[in-house]
């Protein structure tokens, strides 16, 4: 299982947290690293824990926002939702990140 | 947009950590709480639930860490942590802490203090643009009777060089009168060629300067900024107006001017100025002041270049040298760079304040070292005990400096204090509390630019950086050599011998070099103390005691007999005040050093050739009756002037000792004639000698008095008129500066208004220029001499405290270091007078050493403190004498204290102390 892990590069959890608010709204912490993990389909395997600095780092910077409430098991949460801001850079950021993997990806296929 | 929003919530969560936290550990919970639900739903235990959950979210403490490292900037809060642990930490041991302290503050003060004044005055350019490129022409070693530059010389030097891109020429007149509404004023005037402000590049605060177009109309002022307050009452519509302004050798008997612009007082660097005016022709063949030519350098043309220049032209200029004229050392005339010509004066006196205060700031980093050295080894347990429980030795270091660090800050905060408060003192003690004419002779300040001296930021940062980095090497270098020697030493603060002998080498030595160090600025300081101390003792030959002296002002047209007329109804109306014992009147009063030589005395049966060319010819002093009475002039023989020698009478004549001796030799001078030779033009006369009195200091009481000629002002005005001389030069030598003196039974306020009222009541049209109470200015005379003496005293009783505090420290800490051992020796059967003499001979030994090479250090750099002296030789003995023994009293007594306590070691209690 170790072997199928995938590090994750720098940079890129704020990304992915961003594209799972954008398309979940808000979420928790919790229900945040289990759609994480639903969508990988594991090989993630992240510690929940490390998502707290992605999330301090993105409320700080203005692109999301976390609001206390209730839970349907009536549970206390803090939940997060994306701002106008984060909408913006969501975008942003997946054209970079296109951009990016595309350079990568041509770089790995050229056979020279 | 984001970035800098997230760095600003980063900064400021620094601030807000509690809340954070908080909210964090919450979150975290209810995170937990959650996965702990769908656990148990899906059928876990209780317990087995929370542990999968834990394990699920990983690390909750690693999770935190990294939520704050997100969150916040780390390293400033383990900053923030450290330093409040220095803080704590310093503030347990509070003497420690306020010893080194006060001790930084202290050095940082006065080292802060007397460089930012150094630097103000020797460094920094002067407030003009491309300062360094002014320079000033000086004619070295004139020789008596030549008279100094004349305009129309300066015109043609103008014309003809060509290293300089300007040349100006000013010179001062100090008798001017202005014409205002309440009176005639005197003011300070600088007589300038029209483009004195274009060579020295000044710009005015208000209209404009004088210009080279001004030539067309001569009849142009300029004031400054304080006449503009304290004349016209800061009024706008000054500029454009005309003023009335009268007397005086080159403005002319009266003119009518119109100012043109205010100066700004910042900037006026050559002399003490009221109002600028042009030079009015025909002023040609007169002579300008002493150094009157200012130049500025064409860009790229040296000192040097410009010097050589300025001698072949000024050779070729100026009158050939008499052959009688003692040879040049050097080249008669050079130009000098303007700033060091003007600070030249002050640079010996401050280059050793700049020595003793950086030896000062070495005495305070040797102090605060040696406290750190022992609190360091005190502290060792403290620090062995951490390294055991898995400090690291990097992170040990760290906290120290950060305590050195916070030592050094708090230090330095109080001494930017402390120097602020020192700039403000040298500035008041560099003060000379003198008004009108007074301030035309001693200035305002004895530091040269004084006004522009402010507390220089740079110097603080350099004097706290100095003092940062002695701290942290001493403050670090006992945990280094704890963690050279491993954890072995943990106990051996109080046992280890080994270690303690080279620490002990260390101390000593910080010890011996505070004591010479504080040696040597005692002797500085004992030698100006002496010197002042022989100024309050000179023999000034006058008595200032309850003597008001006051210039009088009368308008200047005037006829001279109305002038006298109103000067004898003055003094008579002085001598009716019933508090007044005596009045008396001189054409310049003592301590106005004016002088004048008209004419040269011979004594009967001897030839004009053998004292025509004396170099100190017998000034000639013109006064009234009451004068020797008022100032307690000693008659040693015949009498003195007392006011029956009317114009009508044979010319009669008073001298001083030096005169008597110079022209009678051992024989008597009362009874005798003197013949007064003006030139070949015009007939010599004959006086009789009626009295010798006692010399006086004239000019300063640091200055010794020449012979002097003294007749009644109205016999001086018959003669020069007999003589042909224009009113203007009669008043000039009989009637000049009108300075009167008045010896009252009451103090100096109450008979103020009295005098003022005379003055008023004689004449309506009169005025007082200055007046003082005489002592005030025997004081001024002296500025100088205390200036001296206060400032290096200050510093050397601050080192000879330091020293002190080093002496007691080191042996203080000897004793504690050494209870054990003297407590064994007790046991062993030791006297207690024996264990005090032991501690006795190491502080005496320091002390012998310390002074001794102080005292060799100050032998070798006394010569560098002889200009500032007066009376002392700068190896004096009794000085060098006393300084040792008091210093030796000091040291002795410091360690006396430890050598008690050692005394009172019970050795019951030593031996136990494992």
């Amino acid at each position: 299982m170790s072997s199928e892990r995938i590090e994750l590069l720098q940079g890129t959890l704020d990304l992915i947290v961003l594209r799972a608010l954008a398309t979940m709204g808000p979420l928790h912490a919790y229900a945040l690293a289990a759609r994480l993990e639903q969508v990988s389909e594991h090989p993630l395997a992240l510690n929940q824990g490390t998502l707290y600095p992605a999330l301090v780092r993105l409320e700080q910077k203005g692109w999301i926002k976390g609001h206390w409430r209730k839970t349907e098991t009536n549970r206390d949460a803090k939940y997060y939702d994306l701002t106008a801001a984060g909408r913006r850079a969501l975008d942003q950021e997946t054209e970079k990140w296109r951009r990016l993997s595309n350079l990568v990806d041509k770089l790995l296929v050229d056979p020279s | 947009m984001a970035p800098l929003r997230r760095f600003v919530l980063r900064l400021l969560s620094l601030f807000r950590t509690e809340r954070a936290e908080q909210e964090l550990s919450r979150e975290i919970d209810a995170h937990l709480a959650l996965i702990e639900d769908d656990l148990r739903r899906q059928g876990m235990s209780d317990a087995d639930a929370r542990l999968a959950a834990r394990r699920a979210f990983g690390g909750v403490d690693q999770a935190k860490e990294r939520h704050r490292d997100a969150r916040a900037f780390r390293w400033i809060d383990d900053a923030r942590r450290d330093f409040a642990y220095a803080v704590r930490s310093l503030r347990r041991s509070r003497g420690f802490t306020s010893a080194a302290v006060v001790t930084l503050a202290l050095g940082i003060g006065a080292t802060t203090a007397i460089y930012s004044v150094a630097d103000a005055i020797l460094l920094q350019p002067l407030p003009l643009p491309d300062s360094e490129r002014l320079v000033r022409i000086i004619e070295n070693e004139r020789p008596r009777g030549m008279q100094p530059i004349t305009y129309q010389e300066y015109l043609e030097w103008r014309d003809r060089t060509t290293t300089l891109e300007g040349l100006a020429a000013i010179t001062f007149n100090p008798q001017a009168m202005l014409m205002t509404r309440e009176g005639a004023v005197r003011v300070a005037v600088a007589v300038v060629s029209t483009n004195y402000f274009e060579v020295l590049g000044a710009t005015p605060m208000r209209g404009r300067t004088l210009a080279s177009s001004d030539e067309a109309f001569l009849d142009v002022a300029v004031i400054t900024e304080s006449t503009w307050r304290r004349q016209f009452r800061a009024s706008e519509a000054i500029v454009g107006s005309t003023i009335e302004l009268r007397s005086g050798t080159f403005t002319g008997a009266s003119r009518l001017v119109t100012i043109v612009g205010i100066m700004p007082d910042n900037g006026q660097e050559l002399g003490v100025v009221d109002l600028y005016t042009t030079i009015v022709l025909p002023a040609n063949a007169r002579p300008l002041g002493l150094n009157p030519l200012i130049g500025r350098l064409k860009p790229g043309v040296s000192v040097e270049a410009a010097s050589s220049e300025a001698n072949i032209i000024g050779s070729a200029l100026r009158p050939p040298r008499p052959d009688v004229a003692p040879p040049l050392t050097g080249p008669r005339i050079e130009a000098r760079n303007l700033k060091d010509d003007m600070v030249s004066g002050l640079r010996p006196a401050l280059r050793v304040f700049a020595v003793a205060v950086g030896v000062l700031l070495l005495i305070v980093c040797a102090n605060v070292a040696s406290l750190l050295l022992a609190r360091g080894v005190a502290r060792r347990q403290e620090m062995a005990m951490r390294m055991a429980l898995g400090a690291g030795r990097g992170r040990i270091v760290r906290q120290l400096l950060t305590e050195c660090v916070v030592l050094a800050l708090a230090g330095g905060l109080l001494g930017a204090i402390v120097g602020a408060a020192g700039v403000t003192l040298v500035r008041q003690l560099a003060t000379v509390e003198a008004e009108g004419i007074f301030r035309l002779v001693f200035g305002g300040s004895i530091l040269p630019r004084g006004e522009e001296v402010v507390i220089s930021l740079r110097v603080l940062l350099i004097a706290l950086g100095l003092s940062m980095a002695a701290s942290m090497v001493f403050g670090v270098l006992p945990a280094l050599q704890l963690s050279r020697n491993g954890h072995t030493p943990a106990h051996g603060g109080a046992r280890g011998a080994s270690s303690s002998r080279a620490e002990s080498r260390t101390r000593g030595l910080l010890v011996c070099g505070q004591l010479v160090m504080a040696t040597v600025l005692l002797v500085a300081a004992g030698l100006l103390g002496r010197s002042l101390l022989n100024l309050l003792q000179v023999e000034k030959g006058y008595d200032p005691t309850n003597v008001i002296a006051f210039q009088l002002v009368l308008p200047p047209d005037y006829a001279t007999l109305r002038k006298t007329a109103t000067i004898e109804h003055l003094l008579a109306r002085l001598r009716a005040i019933p508090d007044v014992k005596a009045a008396g009147f001189a054409y310049a009063g003592i301590l106005l050093s004016i002088e004048n030589t008209v004419g040269t005395f011979v004594p009967p049966g001897r030839e004009l050739s053998e004292f025509a060319e004396d170099q100190v010819k017998p000034r000639l002093k013109a006064l009234s009756g009451g004068y020797f009475e008022t100032m307690r002039l000693r008659v040693l023989d015949g009498r003195g002037i007392d006011g029956r020698d009317r114009e009508t009478n044979p010319l009669t004549a008073v001298i001083n000792r030096s005169a008597a001796r110079r022209l009678f030799g051992q024989s008597r001078a009362v009874g005798q004639t003197l013949t007064w030779h003006l030139d070949a033009a015009q007939p010599a006369v004959q006086i009789t000698v009626a009295g010798v009195v006692e010399d006086v200091r004239q000019a300063a009481v640091d200055r010794d008095a020449y012979p002097e000629v003294f007749m009644d002002y109205r016999q001086v005005i018959a003669q020069t008129a007999r003589w042909g001389f224009t009113a203007a030069r009669q008043e000039a030598l009989a009637i000049g500066f009108m300075s009167f003196a008045v010896k009252t039974s009451t103090d100096f306020p109450t008979m103020v208004p009295q005098v003022r009222r005379a003055v008023l009541a004689t004449d309506f049209n009169a005025g007082i220029d200055a007046i003082q109470p005489m002592e005030t200015l025997v004081a001024n005379s002296m500025a100088r001499q205390r200036f001296y003496a206060v400032l290096l005293g200050v510093f050397a009783v601050i080192a000879a405290v330091l020293a002190g505090v080093g002496v007691y420290g080191a042996l203080a800490y000897a004793v504690m270091q050494r209870t054990r051992e003297i407590g064994v020796r007790m046991a062993l059967g030791a006297e207690r007078r024996q264990v005090v003499g032991m501690i006795l001979r190491r502080g005496i030994g320091l002390a012998a050493v310390g002074i001794l090479v102080g005292l060799g250090g100050a032998f070798a750099g006394a010569r560098y403190l002889e200009a500032m002296l007066f009376g002392v030789q700068p190896r004096d003995v009794v000085t060098f004498a006393i300084v040792a023994i008091g210093f030796a009293a000091v040291a002795i007594a410091a360690s006396y204290l430890p050598a008690r306590r050692a005394a009172a070691v019970d050795p019951a209690v030593a031996l136990r102390m494992e």
